[in-house]
């Protein structure tokens, strides 16, 4: 394929990948990177990818994994309530933590999570695409995202439970 | 007895919206009289109210447009030391994008045969074929070609007019770009479509060198006949004319085991090409380059943009009668790699409430670049508690802020990216926590410097597109600035969600060696600018964001002793842009201050990629 097909590629698509390690890592500095990474891992295999390969779906999956891939990196401690000191003594549960915070916490509990609970979680409740959506990008069953998902939330809300209240 | 295990599953799928009425009504009684299941499901639905909020994030246009402008750059010079066809495709490309001008003439055949010198590496035998061709090509009025195929190096078709008389180059592209250019008026004008934009340019006397092809052609000779093709010359026919056909063929080329064929069709009294065919198979047979190209001789061309199938009301860009523009952007450009051409600068990026989060280091020795980056908090640690021991830590200068890095740098919990770029390899790597660092990503691209945004030069030179166009305002006119506007159509992306039409401002300040002083970006769905008035029928208006301004402005510069100036303080501020057109208040969001020196020494080894961890 040309580099011509290849920019057509960053054109038509660019935009989610951007936009999706953004939602992932909420940093638009990290998200490029992310951008950079994932088209840069295609052109360097650019000869090697047939016409029948669903882009959209391949995309998301590329991106999803680099972007926990990223979030792993910088995970440098476990966020787990003794590390750190997320509460003051306030009486509201998350007086103190502010929303920011709670979304990097989100970011540091998507990043330990197996790897295919963290694709469930983020393509399902980040980019809101449904069940049938989810199993097509992941090549899995609607019953296997639903069950992912399940297990998915009910580990994020274990390991966020100090700051969800 | 509620089994509260199978109770828990229940309120994950009550939360998620999974449940039928008649489970919601038991589930919902449940947790009504059991204060343990109501504070789990208050903790699932707190996860993904916090989950939900991320839908609404996306990137900015110039935030995009940064991100691509910087891939392709980096594409477009890449050059894989262990796939040497890629090397090719940056011939092609500096055809297309960087030399437009000088090798406006036979631009496809000279591309096509390029294509082919660089696949065959060098091999044609039969001179004088090649000469007759030359001498041929030269003595007629116009010159139409059609270049089609070519999966790998093109894509799809390009279609070029050369009036060797009237010495006028015309060009389609492929990525629905057309070309224009008339050495006799010495303009250029290049239609982008994207923008429904006619950019318009100076071009400089003798730019078009009509004689290219014939240069292009010898050279390409004399490389050729240094290899060791086979050429056959044969008579046969082509699209229903008896022609010479040349076939020029190698075989196992570079050692590995991939064939190449070039089949030139030749009038055999004219000798003018009327046709080629290119071909390269891998060692499995598998077609890895496949193009054609027709010729043909028409006795008129295009006279001008509009003959071409370019909209009429397609908006003028660039400068039509002056040099004004273009020389601007040459000077803008100019300015930019002297002043930023060796330096080392740390920026400091401080949310609204001043606290410190990030801290980058940009190190820059002409080609060679390196920024690392430091996450100045842990994961999960509470930023305004910490803030003030933090504070201390940092310091204020310099020195001080260069020390705390290099502390930063061993300690095992740190957040740290480095982006190294030595002048051909690019090599990147991060503190991968516990686990020391991660593996590097190396990749050889002799076209560029791909490290992240936010360095010096972004900073305070943005890039700004050849599209663009100087414009005269109020802000501008009060402050001795050149306001140089851009502009953004909005559309509709794959997940339904709508991306504002932008205009993009810079003001650069021509006694402050065109820094960018300020740049606004604006975000609106009715833009007057937006060719597609209905461009958002049938969108979800949910999926619209709402009008926004962003100004970045460096409120504090300095001249060092070089000369030059350079920022110290940059504040971005946003609102948003009410009905009535004015904006409310803007925000202060995020302050950068930087702290350039240009005269310390590079630390030892600091460019050399065999010394970075994660190796």
């Amino acid at each position: 394929m040309s580099d011509s097909r290849f920019e057509e590629l960053v054109d038509v698509h660019g935009r989610n990948v951007l936009n999706v390690a953004l939602r992932i890592l909420g940093d638009a500095d990290l998200a490029r990177d992310v951008y950079q990474e994932v088209f840069l891992a295609i052109w360097r295999r650019w000869h090697k990818y047939d016409g029948s390969l669903n882009w959209g779906a391949y995309l998301y999956r590329v991106t999803v994994r680099k972007a926990l891939e990223l979030a792993r990196a910088r995970r440098s401690m476990p966020a787990s309530p003794d590390d750190g000191e997320p509460q003051s003594t306030g009486a509201e549960p998350d007086m103190g933590l502010r929303v920011g915070e709670l979304q990097q916490r989100l970011t540091a509990a998507l990043a330990r999570l197996p790897k295919r609970q963290a694709d469930v979680f983020i393509l399902s409740r980040i980019e809101g695409l449904d069940h049938a959506a989810v199993a097509e990008i992941l090549g899995c069953s609607r019953n296997s995202v639903r069950v992912c998902l399940h297990r998915a939330v009910q580990q994020l809300a274990r390991e966020m439970s100090d700051y969800l209240g | 007895m509620i089994d509260h295990k199978h109770m828990r599953e229940q309120l994950v799928s009550f939360a998620l919206g999974e449940l039928s009425e008649s489970e919601r009504v038991t589930v919902s009684a449940h947790v009504g009289a059991c204060e343990r299941c109501r504070a789990e499901l208050t903790r699932l639905e707190k996860l993904l109210h916090c989950a939900g909020r991320r839908k609404d994030l996306s990137a900015d246009e110039p935030q995009y447009e940064s991100a691509r402008a910087g891939l392709l750059a980096v594409v477009g010079g890449l050059a894989c030391p262990e796939h040497p066809a890629r090397a090719r495709v940056a011939i092609w490309r500096a055809i297309m994008r960087k030399r437009p001008v000088r090798l406006a003439a036979a631009a496809v055949i000279v591309a096509a045969l390029l294509i082919s010198l660089s696949h065959f590496n060098g091999t044609v035998v039969k001179a004088v074929e090649f000469e007759e061709i030359t001498q041929a090509m030269q003595q007629v009025p116009w010159l139409h070609a059609r270049g089609a195929g070519f999966e790998r190096q093109i894509g799809g078709v390009a279609e070029q007019w050369i009036g060797f008389a009237s010495k006028i180059h015309a060009g389609k592209w492929a990525n629905g770009k057309v070309s224009f250019a008339s050495e006799k008026d010495h303009k250029q004008f290049v239609y982008d479509p994207n923008s429904n934009t006619i950019t318009v340019r100076y071009l400089e006397a003798s730019a078009i060198d009509l004689t290219s092809p014939a240069t292009l052609l010898t050279s390409m000779h004399k490389l050729l006949a240094e290899q060791g093709a086979q050429v056959s010359v044969r008579r046969g026919s082509y699209q229903g004319r008896k022609v010479q056909v040349q076939d020029i063929t190698l075989s196992n080329v570079g050692g590995h085991g991939e064939s190449q064929a070039l089949t030139l069709y030749v009038d055999p009294e004219s000798k003018l090409l009327y046709g080629a065919k290119i071909e390269a198979v891998d060692a499995a047979g598998k077609v890895v380059m496949a193009g054609t190209i027709t010729f043909d001789y028409p006795s008129s061309g295009p006279q001008s943009i509009y003959d071409l199938g370019v909209p009429r009301d397609a908006r003028i860009g660039g400068d039509g009668t002056q040099t004004g523009f273009q020389t601007l952007l040459e000077q803008y450009r100019r300015m930019r790699a002297e002043a930023t051409n060796e330096y080392i600068a740390i920026i400091t990026h401080a949310a609204n409430d001043g606290i410190v989060t990030r801290l980058d280091v940009d190190y820059r020795s002409g080609r060679k670049h390196r920024l690392e980056r430091h996450s100045v908090f842990h994961s999960g640690e509470v930023l305004d508690r910490l803030w003030p021991q933090y504070k201390e830590q940092l310091g204020n200068t310099f020195d001080s802020l260069l020390s705390w890095t290099r502390r930063h740098y061993d300690d095992p919990r740190a957040g740290v990216s480095i982006y190294l770029y030595d002048g051909g390899y690019y090599c990147s790597t991060r503190q991968n926590g516990e686990n020391g660092w991660s593996k590097q990503d190396k990749l050889y691209l002799p076209g560029g410097d791909p490290a992240p945004s936010i360095s010096l030069v972004d900073v305070a030179w943005p890039r700004i597109v050849s599209t663009a166009r100087i414009i005269e305002d109020d802000y501008a006119r009060q402050n001795g600035l050149i306001c140089i506007e851009s502009l953004s159509q909005g559309h509709v992306d794959p997940r339904e969600w709508a991306s504002l039409p932008g205009r993009f401002l810079s003001y650069l300040d021509p006694s402050w060696d065109y820094l960018c002083r300020r740049r606004v970006t604006e975000r609106r769905p009715d833009a007057d600018w937006q060719q597609d008035k209905d461009w958002l029928a049938g969108v979800d208006p949910n999926k619209v964001r709402d009008s926004s301004i962003t100004v970045d402005e460096i409120t504090e510069a300095f001249q060092a002793p070089n000369g030059h100036w350079y920022p110290k303080v940059v504040v971005e501020r946003s609102g948003g842009i009410r009905e009535d057109d004015r904006h409310t208040p803007l925000r202060t969001s995020t302050t950068k201050r930087i702290y350039p020196n240009l005269s310390l020494e590079f630390p030892e080894g600091i460019f050399d990629i065999d010394k970075l961890p994660g190796q």
